[in-house]
């Protein structure tokens, strides 16, 4: 068989092949036989295949719904546009409409992000009402569309608009002006919200849109965020883990035509890690810790650390790094990844103890967590209850 | 107007469209959209950005149905569209792609357990679309288009105004990037090399 026809052999995998006749199916069955290369790219393909239908989420009907509603709902122009410019113009304003529609639509309808639905919370109560929301529900208090991104537990004062987190992390999209206050409070601090839209969890806060103040508990006003801006509790603390790092190691050089965020260091790092050029991955990533990066970059660069570690064979400072984003984002899907990865490596270093410990440990924090079913099978076979 | 492949009702349907007639365009949109959910879902993977993607695919091709001729059937032309709406947004993404990192399988997923296998699934096709993301944008959409969305060469180099020969060499180097990174990447490496294991 020549090279164009292995080549079609190994192109032809899977669906595309539908348009094929028998005797040409035939004859590329023939040839994958003995071409171990087609195979293996079409195992490769078919596999990339199998693997997206079956992992990647469906769009959610209402969603449809919602982006057909906004584009026929708006005002459009006569149907003849002779000019490309004027037609251009045109696309991008019902573009702009259609996306000031949706935002409308989504605020209106308190969708954050794709979820559960439940029913909103009755209205004014005498006082806090405790409430416990599975990760990815979606409530409404008062102004605000509330949506749960780990298992939480709160308390709803409604007279207050004030909600006092316990446990987890909530996405929450403050409807602006309304002129009312909406207030988020955690053992730690308190963030007073005025249109807006953010994240926040026990460890900080991350805004998406519009403004918030952060104040401690006392009242005490600890910074003013915009759109993009993220803060931590840890943000002025001294953080521990650094200290242990490997402070010998040359300074990474800043290229002085790269803006130096934490987010181009964490790509650069996770540029260096895909290569395995593990030196130049951890001068990287500890370059975007120390740029003041947000709870969620703060979290990822350790996650990255910890690969690092890992890769070189340091897997006691992998755990020191997967344990600290553990405790520091307990509320976050990393935090949640990397407590089991650090009772994996515990159990893979022979400390039968310290994995079960972290094991319980996992239970007890997300006992519907996605690791929750293999935490269970693994203290089993220990034998711990 | 040339439309020999579409029947009398459809062509009233899209002559309506033409005339931007609100029902017409609801039907339209209502019949097509799952489709082009799932394209442009395959196309960025399990992106937040699907959505609105989704929405500004739907934006342009109500702009731009008094130009639509009937050439090809109404789907494709707004497989098309959506096309090009994700090939702009590629292009206008200065920066990469971030992808979680959430944590590197040390011990193999056992074979049966569903719930299991899925998040594992889910972990490679998210760093699959991490490597995707650092391809030109060419390649990506040629590689997502005859690979995962399983559409033939003729029909990808179609929607991508590209040749047949280019669409094939855009493919074929897509896929020895992926192979490349993915041997490289803790994550993939043995997804890898179950893969070779099979064909072997």
């Amino acid at each position: 068989m020549t090279g164009a026809e292995c080549y079609r052999s190994a192109g032809l995998a899977g669906r595309g092949s539908a348009a094929l006749s028998e005797a040409e199916r035939l004859r590329i069955e023939d040839h994958r036989a003995s071409c171990h290369r087609c195979r293996r790219i079409a195992a490769l393909d078919d596999r990339l295949r199998e693997m997206a239908d079956a992992a990647l989420p469906r769009t959610g009907q209402r969603a449809i719904e919602r982006a057909i509603e906004a584009t026929v709902s708006q005002p459009v122009a006569p149907a003849a546009w002779p000019g490309s410019r004027r037609r251009w113009a045109f696309a991008a304003g019902v573009a702009v409409a259609a996306a000031a529609a949706a935002l409308a639509l989504g605020a209106a309808t308190g969708e954050i992000a794709r979820g559960i639905e439940t029913p909103a919370l009755p209205g004014p109560a005498p006082g806090p009402v405790a409430r416990i929301l599975a990760a990815g529900e979606r409530t409404e208090l008062a102004h605000a569309a509330v949506q749960a991104s780990a298992d939480c537990e709160l308390r709803w004062d409604p007279s207050q608009r004030r909600v006092e987190l316990e446990r987890g992390s909530l996405s929450i999209a403050v409807t602006p002006g309304t002129g009312r206050s909406f207030t988020v409070a955690t053992p730690s601090f308190v963030v007073i919200v005025l249109g807006t839209e953010l994240e926040v969890d026990l460890e900080g806060v991350m805004v998406h849109r519009g403004s918030v103040e952060v104040r401690s508990v006392g009242g005490i006003l600890r910074a003013k965020l915009g759109a993009g801006d993220a803060w931590t509790r840890f943000d002025e603390l001294e953080p521990e883990l650094e200290l242990h790092e490997d402070l010998s190691a040359p300074e990474a050089t800043p290229d002085s035509r790269r803006a130096p965020s934490p987010a181009a260091w964490l790509t650069e790092g996770r540029a260096h890690l895909a290569d395995r050029r593990l030196e130049r991955a951890g001068q990287a990533i500890r370059q975007a810790l120390d740029a003041s990066p947000s709870s969620r970059q703060h979290r990822e660069a350790h996650t990255l650390l910890a690969e690092v570690a890992l890769l070189s064979g340091q897997v006691d400072r992998a755990i020191r790094h997967y344990l600290l984003v553990a405790s520091r984002h307990p509320g976050s899907l990393q935090g949640e990844a990397a407590l089991f990865a650090a009772a994996r490596l515990e159990a893979r270093r022979g400390r039968a103890a310290a994995a079960d410990e972290l094991l319980q440990r996992y239970r007890k924090r997300y006992p519907r967590g996605r690791f929750a079913d293999e935490v269970e099978r693994k203290l089993q076979t220990r034998g711990t209850p | 107007v040339n439309e020999p492949a579409l029947k009398v009702e459809e062509r009233a349907l899209m002559d309506a469209c033409r005339r931007r007639d609100r029902g017409a365009l609801e039907e339209v949109f209502r019949r097509e959209a799952p489709a082009l959910a799932r394209l442009i879902a395959r196309m960025v993977g399990d992106s937040a950005e699907r959505d609105d993607l989704l929405q500004a695919t739907l934006a342009e091709a109500l702009v731009a149905f008094p130009r639509f001729r009937g050439d090809a059937a109404v789907s494709t032309w707004l497989a098309r569209i959506a096309v090009n709406v994700v090939r702009q947004s590629w292009r206008r993404r200065s920066v990469q792609r971030r992808a979680r990192l959430e944590l590197v399988p040390l011990e193999p997923a056992p074979a049966a357990a569903g719930p299991d296998r899925a998040a594992q699934a889910r972990r490679h096709l998210e760093r699959v679309y991490h490597h995707l993301g650092r391809m030109s944008v060419a390649k990506r959409l040629a590689f997502v288009l005859h690979v995962i969305d399983g559409r033939p060469i003729d029909e990808v180099a179609a929607l991508t105004r590209a040749s047949r020969a280019a669409t094939r060499s855009r493919v074929f180097w897509a896929r020895r990037a992926l192979i490349s990174s993915a041997r490289r990447d803790p994550l993939l490496a043995g997804w890898l090399e179950e893969i070779e294991e099979e064909s072997r």
